[in-house]
């Protein structure tokens, strides 16, 4: 069966983050009434990298393209043009600005190629929220079983772990506190759900 | 509830790992050898025991890695993980 093209389709489809919905109507905590800010940042492009972290070509040739070296410490993240976080001791999640993305994975491809290794867009199935505020470390407690104290979590740290009932990779990047927080596109919405209701008293 | 010790993450709650039964049993290298009932012990029968238990968990909200743990299926201490 053929499809016929319509005249009208536009020329580019219009990327709409998994929250616009949600956020169209719904008010959202702020700082002002719960303690917390939660902003959803949607202007990111994703690539998750998979290699051998003891071939020490498969890794010069990364950081050649990145200008900055994998995060070798589980759990933990590095900070430059792009953000990289540890997924796994062969795997490593790397967010850019949107739109980056197809030109680091084309390059990265190039620098690897006759290396063993794997790297996959998964923009489309990502977002990124924002949750900043003093009583950020109250609000992910109720959901989330990591101890998230000052003394054990630390700037620069990240983790995968569980928020309620769906996964998250959590990172704090700075001590205001403000952490990052990585969702499955299908599940932002449950998980800003819960989140607006677990900041009621 | 127990708290896991991931040899990549550190001391994560149970609710973020899958169980993986019994650890070490290794595929016999010539299944066509084997005889219906070896086939059916290789396949089916685990040692269940009281006590000490070598079993295989996997990290799968976290890193997603197997390793390998020692858990008292009695008073289910984790004595040992590799």
């Amino acid at each position: 069966m053929t499809r016929k093209e319509s005249g009208n389709v536009p020329d580019q489809m219009q990327r709409q983050h998994a929250l616009a919905s949600f956020l169209n109507g719904n008010s959202v905590p702020d700082s002002g009434t719960s303690g917390m800010r939660l902003e959803v940042r949607p202007h990111y492009g994703y690539l998750n990298l998979r290699g051998d972290p003891d071939d020490e070509r498969f890794l010069q040739a990364v950081q050649q393209k990145l200008g900055h070296s994998l995060p070798g410490v589980p759990n933990t993240f590095t900070s430059a043009d792009h953000t990289v976080f540890w997924l796994g001791p062969d795997e490593w999640l790397l967010s850019t600005a949107l739109g980056r993305e197809k030109e680091i994975a084309g390059q990265l491809a190039k620098n690897l190629a006759g290396h063993c290794y794997s790297l996959v867009d998964v923009t489309g199935g990502q977002l990124l929220i924002r949750l900043s505020g003093e009583h950020v470390r109250g609000v992910l407690a109720k959901g989330c079983t990591l101890d998230l104290h000052p003394r054990i979590f630390k700037v620069g740290q990240c983790a995968q772990t569980t928020l309620a009932k769906t996964s998250m990779l959590i990172a704090l990047i700075d001590d205001t506190p403000t952490f990052d927080i990585v969702l499955r596109r299908s599940f932002a919405e449950y998980a800003a759900r819960w989140l607006q209701h677990s900041t009621r008293i | 509830m127990l708290l896991i010790n991931c040899p990549w993450c550190g001391p994560r709650d149970e609710s973020e790992f899958g169980y993986g039964g019994e650890a070490d049993i290794a595929r016999p290298a010539n299944p066509d050898a084997l005889t219906d009932e070896e086939w059916a012990d290789y396949l089916f029968m685990r040692k269940n025991p009281r006590g000490l238990h070598r079993e295989q968990w996997v990290h799968e909200h976290g890193c997603r890695r197997w390793f390998v743990l020692e858990r008292d299926t009695v008073t289910y201490e984790i004595t040992d993980a590799t």
